[in-house]
């Protein structure tokens, strides 16, 4: 099969995988795909709030394939995107109970994706069930452990940004946080494996 | 949860942060293959860590969702107002077109030549005179002031009527519901003071010979008339002729 990125397109692989300049990277989804899969999920049963929700979800999905390695490049990133985009709005659409995608169910099958997306779609519900369990958690240790685990910031850096008395309150109220977050999940045994599906698979 | 559980927990977070020496990290890993419990409060530590991961990825897309929505969109979100003003304004138009309609439609419908008449027309009144109560007055004006119309045009005269007399005969005819005799004496009036090249009751008689022809149904000839007054600033009649009585006018042409 043909290789068909473009330097454009590796340069926004690679930030992704490497995690740098991850806005940059998702601007440049949202400027070189957004309109196509509005257009595509608009003319196929959606209105315009369910184009902004489903490429929030793809670009979430594709941000996780990206960093798994499971993009190979045998396809632009164009028809990847937008054969993702139009995966994940078909089963919204099924979830929705509606006609039309069973209609479109055949036109699915016509579809030739590099390799079988089928989970990450389905993941898309476990990780809003996934996303609903860390909401619960109270803003402050919300925004801490994101600084720590998501953002990779320092202690110190932390500290700079939350006016905390001094490091050790810092590391004290994270690993309250996280604790917090681990009883919840010890709580939700279907939720624990969700996650643990999520992570491997 | 004792103490030790507690210093145990926060070992397993520093062993999972990485934060352990790697004698600590030992001693924590032959743990953790000792005790299950353990084991499984790291694998939640762990689960924890990718669901705030997974979390921030979100939050982050969602932050530049917002931010994206308003560079993409401006043009939409624009055009989404002008679309929200013109259809309001459309709306708005539709009901103004709907009720004029209405109330046109009503108008129409309800509009007879004999309200119109009745609306515009007033007894002509003579102007009274010092001497209007002596005997210079001719018998025709004497019975016209004392509003004796049936008498006015049975008054028989040896020689022509004055163009006076013809207006008041005019006048008469059509207090007495004879709309054709009214219309000769009015058009009397218009030939005899254009053949005398004089104007005596002219404008009087072309506003009345209007009126006549309205109420006789003659609508075009009647809205010719009346054109010619509006058209005339120094017409006599010229107030008398409102938009709405010609607007009336042709309306009554149309039924």
């Amino acid at each position: 099969m043909e290789v068909s990125k473009s330097l454009a397109d590796q340069e926004l692989i690679s930030n992704i995988q490497a995690g740098i300049r991850l806005d940059g990277a998702i601007r440049e989804l949202y400027r070189g795909y957004f309109d196509m899969v509005r257009i595509y999920v608009v003319n196929n049963s959606g209105n315009q709030q369910d184009a902004e929700d489903i490429f929030q979800d793809v670009i979430v999905s594709f941000i996780d394939i990206i960093q798994k390695n499971k993009f190979r490049g045998e396809s632009s990133l164009k028809t990847f995107f937008y054969s993702l985009s139009r995966h994940t709005w078909l089963n919204e659409l099924k979830r929705r109970g509606r006609a039309q995608a069973r209609e479109e169910k055949y036109e699915r099958g016509k579809d030739t994706m590099e390799f079988d997306t089928s989970h990450f779609i389905a993941d898309r519900e476990r990780k809003q069930e996934v996303i609903r369990l860390v909401d619960e958690l109270g803003e402050a240790c919300k925004k801490i452990l994101m600084m720590f685990y998501y953002e990779n910031l320092s202690m110190k850096e932390i500290l700079e940004s939350m006016h905390y008395e001094n490091e050790q309150v810092v590391r004290n109220k994270k690993y309250k946080c996280l604790k917090q977050l681990e009883q919840m999940i010890n709580e939700h045994p279907e939720l624990k494996q969700n996650l643990k599906s999520l992570l491997h698979g | 949860m004792d103490n030790s559980t507690h210093n145990m927990s926060e070992i397993l977070v520093q062993y999972l942060d990485g934060e352990l020496s790697s004698v600590d990290a030992q001693k924590v890993e032959k743990q953790l293959s000792e005790n299950p419990s353990l084991a499984n409060e790291l694998e939640n530590l762990q689960l924890a860590r990718e669901a705030v991961k997974m979390y921030g990825v979100r939050e982050r897309v969602k932050s530049v969702h917002k931010e994206m929505m308003k560079e993409l969109q401006p043009g939409v979100k624009a055009m989404s107002r002008q679309r929200k003003i013109l259809r309001y304004s459309i709306s708005i138009a539709a009901a103004i077109l709907l009720i004029a309609g209405l109330f046109f439609a009503y108008n129409f419908f309800t509009l007879s030549k004999e309200k119109v008449f009745a609306s515009n027309y007033h007894t002509y009144e003579l102007p009274t005179f010092r001497d209007s109560s002596s005997g210079d007055q001719s018998s025709i004006e004497k019975a016209f002031r004392e509003k004796e119309f049936g008498k006015v045009v049975n008054v028989q005269k040896a020689g022509d009527y004055t163009i006076k007399e013809h207006f008041l005969r005019g006048i008469s005819f059509l207090e007495i519901q004879n709309n054709a005799s009214a219309v000769n004496e009015f058009r009397s009036v218009v030939d005899s003071n254009r053949a005398a090249g004089t104007s005596f009751f002219e404008d009087e008689a072309e506003y009345y010979l209007a009126l006549t022809y309205l109420r006789g149904g003659n609508y075009k000839t009647a809205y010719r008339l009346l054109r010619l007054i509006k058209n005339n600033p120094d017409h006599l009649y010229y107030d008398m002729v409102t938009a709405k009585l010609m607007r009336q006018v042709k309306m009554l042409s149309w039924k």
